[in-house]
């Protein structure tokens, strides 16, 4: 058995997670729980976490969740506000506390392990009359809460810090074209979003860039296994090209590019098949196996993981989840609103001896947000005496 | 038959756990006659589990259920009746490991009389009640053969009968343990409608729900889930 990126995890000042802990973790983890209890965030906290603090991925989640306020027009590009910038990052702190002075950071990690936590904050440094002073953004130094009121219109920085290594500060503002290489060592990870397939193609994983990652080596066998799960007949995958065209929003221009769509070749019928006209499940099939076969020792994220796959093969897309995940080292972290989905997981669960999974259940107590955890025996025992752990 | 319905968010978290359906009918009986509101389930261990024909100890299922339950409830209280058999204290000191494992550093030495409530801050309210009365060995049979009416006349009867039938070995086929289930079947054959189950037997007054043992069971449950006595 690998030694798994997280035995154990403790998220704190994150959304809705004043101070969650969840004592220990599995291979193999299911989130469970009522909506808006924080099942998405603590996936959030989990990328956060496997990206270091990277500004990029706190901007990516705000977006998803319609939560940045980041100039949308592409025809004006205007001014990004620091204000508004700081109206956005208030979604991630506990308790949406407005941005000023001094702020409890947010720290993920495990549990009584400082070496392994993660940081984040916003600090306040000197402000520079030339913006240039983003590059020797390492000299700054970071004002202390007492110099807040004394130095004249500080600037608002992301303050990363990992163990007692020297705190990190970015801008607030990400600018995509010069790409900020994390000072720190990023652990894999791969996100596989409620709906599959990314929106505005920045989120969530990209099927053709995926499954390039795993062409004609051994690892398309495991591709194809999944899909025969749902379809037994399909021999064979692949992407091919479609020609698009499509129609710019902002100019009046037609503009074609070539599209890659997932085909398969299915017994007894000479033509290639497009996937998805064997059903969405299919779709989310391959997302799902191509996701994990892609974070090869690295963290596996799937939200809502029953959408689109029918209650009856929930099973054996565990098992193989399961088995996966232990040759190649990935721990998985998936949730859902489903019991067949849960019942599913456990059945697998059982079978599998080399690997632990584990159902997190997240509830409210009070206006906290805790977790109780269901290994593999409490699970077995739930299951058998149909007790709700949803 | 009596069947509670249990509405709303607090049956989640309000439960009382019991070893089979006769256990279930028979409180179920009880309630009603007591008025006790429906605001918390009476989840009986055989009535349903997934399991078919494997054979598993239900003394043991329901010790494995009580732990998954206390380890669900959030904020809720959580009830168990369970049987004493032929020992008591043995049973007594599995159900206290459990809830010391679970972090419960008041729990008693000895079931309380009356039936015991645990309390312990952050964590579920927990009674137990161990058939027949918190004190001696025993099963629910037992505690259904002390509703019988005062000055029953039959008693005397069937504990003859059944003790004739226990002396002969070609007529015994109940094993020592089940004694009581004896005794109990065999008085309730010999009611004006032969033949009523336990639950039933308290709905058509063979048995006596104002009888002390059951006055006490119902003010630990109405203690239990703090309902006020009607």
């Amino acid at each position: 058995m690998g030694n798994l990126i997280l035995n154990s995890l403790e998220i704190r000042n994150f959304r809705g997670f004043q101070d969650l802990k969840i004592e220990r973790l599995g291979r193999v983890n299911l989130i469970v729980g009522k909506n808006n209890v924080g099942k998405s965030s603590l996936l959030e906290a989990l990328q956060i976490y496997a990206r270091r603090g990277s500004p990029e991925i706190i901007w990516e989640i705000l977006k998803t969740r319609d939560e940045n306020r980041q100039p949308v027009s592409r025809i004006t590009r205007r001014v990004v506000k620091i204000e508004d910038l700081l109206a956005s990052l208030r979604y991630l702190f506990y308790g949406r506390k407005e941005i000023k002075g001094f702020l409890d950071p947010i720290t993920i990690g495990p549990i009584n392990s400082p070496e392994e936590e993660l940081s984040i904050t916003v600090g306040w440094y000197p402000s520079r009359s030339d913006d240039a002073g983003n590059r020797t953004a390492m000299q700054l130094q970071l004002l202390q809460p007492e110099e807040y009121t004394v130095i004249d219109n500080p600037t608002p920085r992301f303050v990363i810090q990992i163990d007692n290594q020297p705190k990190i500060n970015y801008p607030l503002r990400v600018d995509p074209s010069s790409l900020l290489s994390s000072e720190f060592e990023e652990i894999g990870c791969v996100f596989v979003s409620a709906d599959g397939l990314n929106r505005d193609g920045e989120r969530g994983i990209d099927l053709v860039d995926l499954w390039d990652g795993v062409a004609l080596t051994p690892l398309e066998n495991e591709v194809l296994n999944s899909l025969r799960i749902i379809a037994p007949g399909v021999e064979g995958l692949n992407f091919l090209g479609d020609t698009q065209s499509v129609r710019l929003e902002t100019r009046r221009d037609v503009v074609s590019y070539l599209r890659r769509i997932p085909t398969v070749r299915v017994v007894g019928i000479d033509e290639p098949i497009p996937l998805r006209s064997l059903g969405d499940g299919m779709q989310r099939m391959l997302g799902i196996i191509l996701a994990l076969v892609n974070a090869k020792d690295g963290m596996l994220l799937i939200d809502e993981i029953e959408n689109g796959i029918h209650y009856s093969i929930q099973q054996e897309l565990w098992q193989l989840i399961f088995q996966l995940a232990h040759r190649l080292n990935v721990q998985v972290f998936a949730t859902t609103h489903s019991w067949d989905c849960i019942e599913g997981f456990q059945k697998a669960a059982q079978e599998d001896v080399q690997e632990e999974g584990m159902v997190i259940r997240l509830s409210l107590k009070g206006d906290e947000v805790i977790a109780t955890l269901f290994d593999e025996r409490k699970l077995a025992i739930a299951t058998r005496e149909q007790i709700e752990v949803r | 038959m009596i069947r509670r319905e249990v509405k709303g968010e607090a049956s989640r978290n309000y439960l009382l756990l019991v070893e089979g359906k006769n256990d279930q009918h028979v409180i179920w009986s009880l309630l009603e006659h007591y008025n006790v509101p429906a605001l918390f389930e009476v989840k009986s261990i055989d009535g349903i589990s997934k399991l078919s024909g494997v054979f598993q100890d239900k003394v043991i299922r329901l010790l494995e259920a009580f732990e998954v339950e206390l380890t669900t409830i959030v904020e809720g209280r959580l009830g168990m009746i369970v049987d004493a058999d032929t020992d008591l204290s043995a049973r007594w000191q599995s159900l206290s490991d459990i809830l010391t494992s679970f972090g419960y550093n008041s729990v008693p030495k000895n079931p309380i009389p009356g039936g015991t409530i645990i309390e312990q801050d952050e964590k579920p309210i927990v009674g137990i009640r161990i058939m027949p009365d918190n004190k001696i060995p025993g099963m629910l049979e037992d505690f259904v053969s002390f509703l019988r009416p005062r000055n029953d006349l039959l008693w005397p009867m069937v504990e003859e009968a059944v003790q004739k039938v226990k002396t002969i070995e070609e007529t015994r086929r109940f094993h020592n343990a089940y004694e009581s289930k004896a005794l109990i079947h065999t008085w309730l054959a010999w009611q004006k409608e032969p033949g009523k189950p336990m639950g039933q037997a308290i709905t058509a007054r063979y048995l006596d729900a104002n009888a002390p043992h059951a006055q006490q069971l119902i003010a630990w449950i109405r203690k239990l889930f703090a309902l006020k006595s009607a």
